[in-house]
């Protein structure tokens, strides 16, 4: 028994459907979703052909958060919280930009809702636009690769961080190729009061141009360099990050996607691809991400 | 009075209608020899077609909904054992 049915429209090899399904699962269906406008809400809620087994809204693009906020405080004031968590699936864009204002007010009042992004590194749904959390040297429709431009000129914005600015009780992040530690995440978040923030790495197949069947190693990959770190705070303290046992040059990462695979022949591409790896190293300095000790 | 609706109000499973089965060019195939059931293609598969059922103690039977499955080759990829191998569908033969 799943809450979130087979038949909906994810290309093959998304990790999105994993993500999703595992989490709403593991809370055995008792949540309300709010998801903003983007690749999870098509692929599951056009009309006619839901997949969701639980209550669920498809907010704009903009406010997931204030519609969870909404809904937290409707079920307060009814008396039916333990009809179940109030969780967001809003993708990087919704996070990251578009729906930071009413993210930060969520955030600042409070509300006991675990938002999740489902980070892919770009607005994918409406065909690969950049974003907030898109990295560095990405090439996306709205950061073309040309003469002058190698991809995406800034660093991907460090969400983890404006989360722990809001000072939450929980902020962790996570990757689709880890589906048991995606759960165990969940679950603990939900333990606190308050506000909750989940980002979760999820390789886009069209938009970063792999196989399907690449996505986890990709996912992988991606932590096993640096550049993904996988981190858990509680009350604003690293209490745990997922070890890289054998680290990867960033070079291993890039060079097998078609986003990244300019930086080998363009003439600033070089520069790029040592920023990249001086992001990775910092990251694994930074929280100490090398080591053996194994996740769940 | 504003009245306000519900507005588009979908039943749940209604995608259970949309059988995504033809949509990819392979098919995966396990020896289930092999298993040791540790569940990770369960898990992993995005289109949750995949179930493993223990038949006793070290034997397991690992089943897929072909009516679903796209042929990403995830199971085969988290696959420990190597127990599942991604073969091309017949019409995708070259
Ligand atoms: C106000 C508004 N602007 C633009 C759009 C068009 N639009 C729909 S989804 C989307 C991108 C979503 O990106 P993201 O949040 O990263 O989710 P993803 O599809 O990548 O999962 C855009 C630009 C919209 N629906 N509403
Ligand atoms: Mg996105």
């Amino acid at each position: 028994m799943t809450y979130f049915a087979s038949g909906h429209g994810a290309c093959p090899g998304c990790g999105i459907p994993v993500a999703v399904r595992n989490i709403i699962d593991a809370f055995d269906g008792k949540c309300f979703v709010a998801n903003s406008t983007g690749c999870l809400e098509i692929i599951s809620s056009q009309y006619g052909r839901s997949a969701w087994g639980v209550p669920y809204i498809h907010s704009l693009f903009e406010n997931p958060a204030a519609v969870a906020a909404g809904i937290e405080s409707a079920l307060k004031a009814l008396g039916r919280k333990d009809e179940g968590h109030v969780l967001v699936f809003a993708g990087d864009g919704a996070t990251a930009d578009i729906g930071i204002g009413p993210l930060s007010g969520m955030f600042d009042r409070n509300h006991d809702v675990l938002y999740i992004c489902l980070d892919n590194e770009a607005y994918q749904n409406t065909g690969n636009q950049q974003s907030g959390l898109t990295p560095m040297g990405c090439l996306t429709t709205t950061t073309p690769v040309g003469k002058l431009m190698p991809g995406k000129i800034r660093q991907k914005k460090d969400m983890v961080a404006i989360a722990l600015a809001h000072k939450l009780a929980y902020v962790a992040t996570a990757s689709v190729a880890f589906p048991r530690e995606v759960v165990r995440k969940a679950k603990k978040a939900v333990e606190f009061e308050g506000a909750k923030y989940l980002q979760i790495h999820s390789p886009c197949v069209t938009g970063w141009g792999i196989t399907g069947d690449q996505s986890f190693k990709i996912a992988k990959l991606a932590f096993e360099t640096g550049l993904y770190p996988i981190v858990e705070f509680e009350h604003g303290e690293l209490i745990r990050v997922r070890k890289i046992k054998e680290k990867r040059p960033v070079e291993e990462y890039l060079k097998i996607q078609k986003r990244f695979r300019h930086l080998f022949t363009h003439p600033k591409g070089e520069d790029v691809i040592k920023t990249l790896q001086s992001i990775a190293d910092e990251n694994i300095r930074r929280y100490n991400l090398m080591g053996t000790e194994t996740e769940v | 009075m504003l009245k306000i609706g519900l507005g588009g109000v979908s039943e749940p499973y209604l995608s259970l209608k949309f059988k995504t089965g033809d949509w990819g060019t392979h098919f995966p195939s396990v020896d289930n020899e092999k298993c040791k059931g540790c569940r990770d293609c369960e898990i992993s598969c995005p289109e949750a077609c995949i179930e493993v059922k223990k038949l006793n103690k070290k034997k397991f039977e690992v089943t897929f909904d072909f009516d679903f499955c796209k042929g990403c080759g995830i199971c085969a990829y988290v696959c420990r054992e190597d127990a599942i191998e991604m073969i091309v569908k017949e019409a995708y033969k070259v």
